[in-house]
């Protein structure tokens, strides 16, 4: 028992090492955040310093705001408008047997296959057309249709996952197929949707390349604020570090909680 | 049975038009948001267009541009490559170490939950920022850690974005995208029903028996998932090498991506891009093909074992 | 059962409205505001976000509102150069440098031309600022035909910058015209990669618009890029010879990883004390002199570029320029005017003087400010970047016969594609996985196809 007991205190240690190991990275990130410029370039890495709120308050003042403005309106927006049209459509491919379901659903993921550097030249060139360069509109129908594949997809494989005792059990009694939908598949696949929202959102707010080239002084977005804090003049390590982490935070925060959420609606769902 | 009579009320009468009803708003918005634009592209890339040379016009080319992508640095050929070798690493490297994380935390220990969310959040950083934290913390030959940490310790200044980039590339992808694994196929252990384990170690399975037979095979939906999406998700890798290596030293990391990049922002020939782009696409739905072959066969090998 | 699609539809009409709402904000915030509104696109140097924190004394005195779009070089270049190709109006004031106005935005017609505009200024509005005072040097850089085409925020040349006190403690002393023969050998003398310092600090980072320094190094030993047929010369002898130097110095003497090494992280290594010589930008010398970043303030001393006999040699340092310029087709063309004189007027130069210190002001822009007893008192780089400034020949930049012009890239549209895949092999050969003839062989077969595709040649 005790033997058990200390390889598991092992185990658990060695599972800490590992955890810090892989956010290493990030905890630097944020130090340096904290840092003034001189600071953040001395090696070995200054683990104790003088913290100083120098840098971060001179990058909130240089344009975050409206970055988060702009990144939180276009990324809920376009999420929100991928899982409503994703939603039927999932539905559709997950229980009715189409002629071309294979095929459709290629035809969906190839959509994806496009490289955005590849396509960002006629993009801007259709917007430039109809006026929509540097628009929230624009942005939030681009980045719609870049998160509708991988809600489809996940949204079918969660339909997919639903025993069919329970689509059995309701069709017994004469359900319609929007009954159906509505009272029983919609709310077991609240977990499916979690998880299709949550990865479009990351995505989304991620996003650089298409934030960088189709959007300017009205509709930027966090991506293209934290380059921008990259100076061609400087090392600025710690105006660099500060910005990452006031644009990544949100996200980040967003993934921690969520994940919680993910994990246990999906073990829920396991458990009839 | 239920299900059938579901179908055969979508085939008669008005629920007839259900079906399809459901895939059109999806449909209908992809087809008019992504085909636009790729109609676009595949009109540029028969054209020439320079855009810092307007006077030379935008006159049709044929293949042109296609023939030439065989002979500029980097050519397609090297692209390609580069971009076949850093996809298939990373993603059979990510899948691997998140199958393996996700296998070792999936039990209950202190800080169980803590822990699960550091694992997932090099996945949540752009990843530009990724590549600059990377290149600039870490990688630095003259301000980085490990540069520094090897000189102290060996007197040699290790460099991997100069000695071994593709590498240090990749394992800087492994980092970003094992969260996606683990998150996965974390479902996919959650989903696995515990008297099922608790039975066969009633019936004297041992830990390795467990694995084998039991929670591999059923994760077998979930691997295939995770490769699918990964290869899709992996194969346009762009902002973690353009903040580390650009693309070097020479070509040796640059993949399509880069190379579109390059030829639209440095030779400024959106022909040569999209062109590049085009070819981008065909590699994708084939290595798509191919891949979901590979895996049909593995599930039903898998079917027939269990 | 009841209870529950309520609820469902509750909430379903909730999250319309929101979505129809977030939407409706979206869009209706983007309508203008009241007053005119300019969009200025700038590279985020220091010295320009500096001048972004004076935007509120352009405002008040024109009632114009500014809005900024700062990048890094990389990032705004693709970005206004899309929009000036297309015509995308989105940019009224674009930051740019010589080697686009001279190698295709005038030609394009991209750019108002300014010298109309000056003139239809009043007479008082011309004196009190003064188009006579920018330098020559600078004026001729930013002009076509005699016409004007970008105001200058600063300007520079390139000059070899050491640390006095490391040579006086070694009994060195630096000519003020050095050949490349002296400065290898004080940086053998001065190399101590245990103490972490180094003889020198070059580059080597595999981007195109980083090679100025290199550029002129290979000017410097009488090698040109191009013939009079505008054949590549990269495997000429000189050239060869050019390389070969560059690439054993930094490889003997200078730090280490080179290959990561640009602008940025040559100013970093100095301002931490690790180099002890460096050649590049003047503008360099202000950020050395900043103690907010730098740990080496006083201690730097100032000569020329080094050339391969110590005299002075065509395209041996460069004149460089970020300048602002008016975009054709922009729809506020006066405001804009506006706004790029109040950046580069004198009274703005004053207001950076009076805040940050003289020796932090945008320099190598007017002939008045070097002749300004103050800012002379407290830059000692100044004598030194005037004589380069001054010195540059950007309409020859090589000993040999040449067709083209340019000293921080050749002013021809294809030479970014040139320039870039040069850079690749610099970083290989820096980091010793390519040899040096290797490199200059395959890239004289790729600028050989560039020119051969563009037609100079065929």
């Amino acid at each position: 028992m005790k033997l058990k007991k200390f390889r598991g205190s092992l185990n658990t240690t060695a599972i800490y090492i590992y955890a810090l190991f892989v956010i290493s990275p990030v905890i630097l990130t944020v130090l340096n955040a904290f840092k003034t410029d001189v600071d953040s370039l001395s090696m070995p890495p200054k683990l104790i310093f003088k913290p100083t709120l120098v840098t971060l308050n001179g990058t909130v003042h240089s344009g975050y705001f409206a970055g988060l403005t702009n990144s939180l309106i276009i990324v809920l927006t376009s999420t929100l408008l991928a899982i409503v049209l994703a939603t039927p459509a999932a539905f559709g491919l997950a229980f009715f047997k189409y002629k071309r379901s294979r095929q459709t659903i290629f035809w969906i993921l190839s959509t994806a296959f496009m490289p955005s550097v590849g396509v960002v030249i006629p993009i801007y060139l259709v917007l430039n057309q109809i006026g929509l360069l540097d628009s929230r509109i624009s942005m939030i129908l681009l980045y719609t249709a870049m998160s509708l594949p991988l809600s489809v997809l996940i949204l079918r494989s969660f339909y997919m996952d639903i025993p069919r005792e329970i689509i059995e059990a309701a069709t017994v009694d004469g359900s319609s197929t929007r009954q159906l939908f509505f009272k029983i598949v919609g709310p077991l696949s609240i977990p499916g949707i979690t998880t299709a929202a949550v990865l479009a959102i990351i995505f989304a707010w991620n996003e650089f390349l298409f934030a960088l080239m189709l959007t300017s002084s009205n509709a930027q977005t966090l991506p293209v604020f934290i380059v921008s804090s990259v100076t061609s003049m400087s090392t600025n390590l710690s105006s660099f570090s500060a910005a990452a982490l006031l644009a990544a935070l949100p996200i980040v925060i967003l993934g921690w909680v969520s994940q919680k959420a993910l994990v246990e609606g999906l073990t829920m769902g396991a458990i009839k | 049975m239920g299900l059938d009579r579901v179908k055969s009320q979508a085939t008669h009468g008005r629920s007839a038009m259900r079906p399809r009803g459901l895939l059109f708003p999806a449909l209908g918005f992809l087809v008019s948001i992504t085909q636009v634009p790729f109609l676009v592209t595949l009109y540029l890339s028969v054209h020439h267009w320079n855009l810092l040379k307007p006077q030379d016009g935008r006159g049709f080319v044929g293949l042109q541009n296609f023939a030439d992508l065989t002979t500029v640095q980097p050519n397609v050929f090297l692209s390609v490559k580069n971009t076949l070798a850093l996809t298939v690493s990373t993603v059979l490297c990510s899948t691997l170490m998140g199958f393996l994380v996700a296998i070792w935390l999936n039990h209950n220990f202190r800080g169980r939950a803590f822990v699960r969310t550091i694992v997932i959040t090099p996945m949540l950083i752009m990843p530009v920022i990724v590549g600059e934290i990377w290149g600039r913390l870490f990688l630095d030959p003259g301000s980085g850690v490990i540069p520094w940490l090897t000189n102290r310790a060996f007197g040699h200044r290790l460099l991997p974005m100069s000695q071994f980039p593709m590498a240090t590339v990749i394992f800087i992808s492994v980092w970003e995208w094992t969260p996606f694994a683990y998150l996965i196929l974390t479902s996919g252990l959650n989903a696995l029903d515990k008297s099922t384990i608790e039975a066969a170690k009633v019936d004297g399975a041992r830990p390795r028996q467990i694995l084998r037979f039991i929670t591999i095979p059923h994760l077998a939906n979930y691997f295939n998932i995770t490769l699918l999406l990964g290869t899709v998700l992996i194969l346009p890798t762009f902002g973690v090498i353009y903040a580390t290596t650009a693309g070097g030293p020479g070509y040796a990391t640059t993949n399509l991506s880069l190379a579109v990049y390059q030829q639209l922002f440095l030779k400024y020939s959106v022909g040569g891009a999209s062109a590049l782009a085009l070819v981008n696409v065909v590699l994708v739905i084939a290595a798509m093909t191919g891949l979901v072959k590979l895996l049909g066969n593995l599930l039903v090998r898998n079917e027939v074992m269990t | 059962m009841r209870n529950r699609n309520d609820k469902k539809h509750r909430i379903a009409s909730v999250l319309t409205v929101a979505v129809l709402g977030s939407t409706l904000i979206g869009v209706t915030t983007q309508t203008a505001s009241a007053g005119e509104t300019i969009s200025v696109a700038v590279v985020n140097n220091p010295d320009i976000i500096r001048m972004e924190g004076f935007i509120s004394d352009f405002t008040k005195k024109t009632g114009v509102t500014v809005k900024f779009v700062t990048l890094p070089d990389a990032d705004l270049r693709p970005k206004v150069t899309a929009a000036a190709a297309t015509k995308s109006g989105l940019y009224d004031v674009v930051m740019i440098s010589p080697v686009e106005i001279q190698s295709g935005w005038v030609k394009n017609n991209w750019l108002q031309p300014l010298t109309p505009m000056f003139a239809k200024d009043t007479k008082a509005a011309q004196a009190s600022y003064d188009v006579a005072d920018l330098l020559p040097a600078v004026r001729d850089a930013l002009s076509v035909n005699g016409n004007l085409y970008a105001l200058p925020f600063y300007g520079e040349s390139n000059f070899t910058m050491y640390r006095k006190d490391l040579f006086d403690a070694a009994g060195l002393v630096m000519p003020d015209n050095p050949t490349w023969a002296q400065i290898e050998e004080f940086a053998k003398a001065l190399n101590d990669p245990t103490q972490d310092q180094y003889g020198i600090v070059l580059k080597g980072l595999p981007v195109g618009g980083q090679l100025a320094p290199m550029l002129s190094e290979i000017a410097s030993f009488k090698a040109r890029w191009f013939d009079m047929k505008w054949k590549p010369q990269l495997t000429s002898a000189p050239f060869k010879k050019a390389v070969n130097a560059y690439i054993n110095l930094v490889r003997s003497y200078g730090e280490p990883g080179a290959s990561g090494v640009g602008f940025s992280e040559g100013l970093g290594l100095m301002q931490q004390g690790k180099g002890a010589i460096w050649i590049d930008a003047t503008v360099a010398a202000g950020l050395l002199q900043d103690p907010a970043n730098s740990t080496v303030v006083g201690k730097i001393g100032y000569a020329q570029a080094p050339t391969v006999d110590g005299g002075k040699v065509n395209g041996s340092h460069w004149l460089y320029s970020w300048a602002l310029s008016l975009v054709n087709g922009s729809k506020h063309s006066a405001a804009a005017f506006k706004f790029m004189k109040w950046a580069t007027d004198k009274n703005y130069i004053n207001m950076v003087a009076k805040k940050y210190g003289w020796n932090q002001i945008p320099p190598g822009t007017r002939t008045s400010t070097y002749k300004n007893p103050k800012y002379l008192a407290v830059s000692d780089f100044a004598a030194a970047t005037l004589d380069a400034m001054n010195s540059a020949t950007n309409n020859k930049p090589s000993a040999l016969a040449i067709p083209y012009r340019g000293t921080t890239g050749v002013y021809i549209p294809e030479w970014s594609d040139i320039a870039n895949n040069f850079a690749q092999g610099l970083s290989a050969a820096v980091s010793g996985t390519l040899t040096v003839d290797k490199w200059l062989a395959d890239s004289q077969k790729y600028a050989e196809g560039v020119m051969k595709a563009a037609g100079y040649y065929k």
